[in-house]
């Protein structure tokens, strides 16, 4: 069983593995913590000795005081709700739909050769491009959040479920003809399980363009959601505001890649340790 | 030892492949033939080898009889009437295991009986059970095939296909890939089970002592395009011991079998 291959568009998935020996976690808790606090050390005393401008660049207390501020603030609830509930509709109806559709189209050729030139034709367009054409048709409700979103999590998962289920080796589908298996349960007992793996990763490569897709959206235009709250306080110039957003979001992505790994090593503990 | 007369075992109960031919389509629009007329028969709980040189359409031959592919001419026989396609009184050992990488041994022998929806949920259950103790596996039932040795799959290969309790067996180089000692070990705990009820196997390899220390019956094929060179009843007794191996009227098969084949490759090399 080939291992799906993380591609460019994977931005913040680190599939991690040590270039040289086994290393210790220790070290790389140390080294890598050590590191992150040196930075920010360095930032807070360019701040405080104004090398640096802290009206543009902030410093880290001042956002921890900001973000500390935030959290007992309904407002910045309300915004975490909206970015939370367009994000959420769009990615939910992405997967069913990408997975559904990419397993038919995969299975099916007649039906691949049908779809694929309409969503590749698609896929080419620089699909941010489209935002404005939304926000004629849509205005910038929920409706326009949730369309981005599908736009950009839809076909990562689209591509990995059909090469997925492509991927089913044909010496398993000649064993289970040989003991008369149906067209349907090849695809249920041979191909669906076989594309798992490729499943997997196109849901977390979805993950992350879903949420591109719904803060590019929301600083583009909106009048909620911590993309438009990043856009509202970087015009304002308060830019503590927008890394405390900045930090809130790292911290979402960080979480939904983290439970979504914790899926896979469930789901294929199977696979042969890599 | 000698030839068989073809019309004698046609008339028995059993699987009959009569003047198979199977021609490939290349890319270039040429025809290869990779079958020609071949004639095998099975009566029931005979034990049958098919040897060959590589490339010489064995696996092809076998994947026929099993259904998997179409062939040009000729008929398959069972009992005397034609059948077409797979069906569950021929169980296929593949010569990859071909294990489902995300069942585990048991998951994967009971995959078969999943497939046909038979037996009932119960039964099929008590089967698997028991196999996997009959296969030596027990221990191992909840391992993934990626967790075994090269042996240990081929054992649950083997008892996915005894699982459907076919009336025949095909087997396609199943210890090919194994190596020595774990194959002899195999082939003795193949004979031991098949020695419990006698079902009928078509066996097919290209290890000419495998061949004569398994069979009853032993079909010669030459090279491209296959044929039956040859046909050897091996009428050693049974149950046989590896050390059977050893005997002279065994090793006196073996070199015949060994001679012919060898005369094949000669005369391939000089054209």
């Amino acid at each position: 069983m080939k291992a799906p291959i993380e591609t460019a568009t994977d931005g913040y998935v680190a599939t991690a593995k040590p270039a040289s020996g086994e290393g210790s976690p220790w070290a790389r808790l140390i080294l890598g913590g050590g590191f992150i606090l040196f930075f920010l050390v360095l930032w807070e005393a360019a701040s405080r000795h104004a090398w640096i401008d802290p009206k543009f660049s902030s410093s880290p207390t001042l956002v921890v005081a900001t973000l500390l501020q935030m959290l007992v603030d309904s407002a910045f609830w309300g915004h975490v709700r909206s970015t939370a509930a367009g994000f959420a509709l769009g990615w939910g109806a992405s997967v069913v739909a990408a997975v559904f559709l990419g397993v038919c189209m995969g299975w099916y050729r007649l039906l691949r050769d049908t779809l694929e030139p309409f969503f590749s034709a698609i896929y080419a367009v620089p699909r941010s491009a489209l935002i404005p054409l939304l926000l004629i048709w849509l205005g910038f409700g929920i409706g326009y959040k949730v369309t981005i979103v599908v736009l950009l999590a839809f076909f990562p998962l689209l591509i990995n479920t059909i090469s997925g289920i492509r991927s089913a080796d044909a010496a398993l589908i000649r064993m289970a003809q040989s003991f008369g298996a149906s067209d349907w349960q090849l695809l249920r007992a041979v191909a669906i399980p076989a594309a798992v793996p490729f499943i997997l990763t196109g849901l977390r490569q979805s993950a992350a363009l879903g949420m591109v897709g719904i803060i590019v959206g929301e600083l583009f235009s909106s009048s909620s959601g911590l993309g438009y709250l990043i856009s509202n306080a970087a015009q304002t110039f308060q830019t503590d505001r927008v890394f405390a957003v900045l930090i809130v979001l790292a911290v979402c992505g960080l979480a939904l890649n983290e439970s979504l790994l914790r899926l896979e090593s469930r789901l294929v503990r199977w696979q042969p340790r890599r | 030892m000698n030839a068989l007369p073809e019309s004698v075992a046609a008339a028995r109960r059993g699987l009959e492949a009569r003047d198979l031919t199977k021609v490939y389509q290349s890319r270039h629009g040429d025809a290869t033939k990779a079958l020609d007329r071949i004639t095998v028969t099975a009566g029931d709980g005979e034990f049958i080898a098919i040897v060959g040189p590589s490339g010489c359409g064995k696996s092809t031959l076998l994947h026929c009889i099993a259904g998997l592919i179409p062939h040009e001419g000729g008929a398959l026989l069972l009992d005397g009437s034609a059948v077409t396609g797979p069906g569950p009184e021929r169980a296929v050992v593949f010569q990859d295991p071909s294990l489902l990488p995300w069942r585990t041994v048991r998951d994967n022998i009971s995959f078969g009986m999943e497939m046909q929806r038979r037996p009932a949920r119960d039964e099929a259950r008590a089967r698997t059970e028991s196999l996997i103790d009959l296969v030596g596996l027990r221990g191992f039932e909840n391992y993934y095939p990626s967790e075994l040795s090269g042996g240990m799959r081929q054992r649950v290969n083997l008892a996915r296909a005894l699982a459907m309790q076919p009336r025949i067996l095909l087997m396609d180089e199943p210890f090919g890939a194994l190596d020595a000692q774990t194959r002899e070990l195999m082939q003795c705990e193949l004979l031991t089970i098949w020695e419990r009820d006698r079902k009928t196997v078509i066996f097919v390899t290209h290890d000419i002592e495998e061949a004569v220390y398994l069979a009853d019956r032993v079909y010669v094929l030459s090279a491209r395009p296959g044929r039956v060179q040859q046909v050897l009843e091996i009428n050693l007794q049974r149950p046989r011991a590896p050390e059977i191996k050893r005997n002279p009227v065994f090793t006196a098969i073996e070199l015949e079998i060994w001679r012919l084949l060898h005369g094949q490759r000669l005369q391939a090399d000089q054209r």
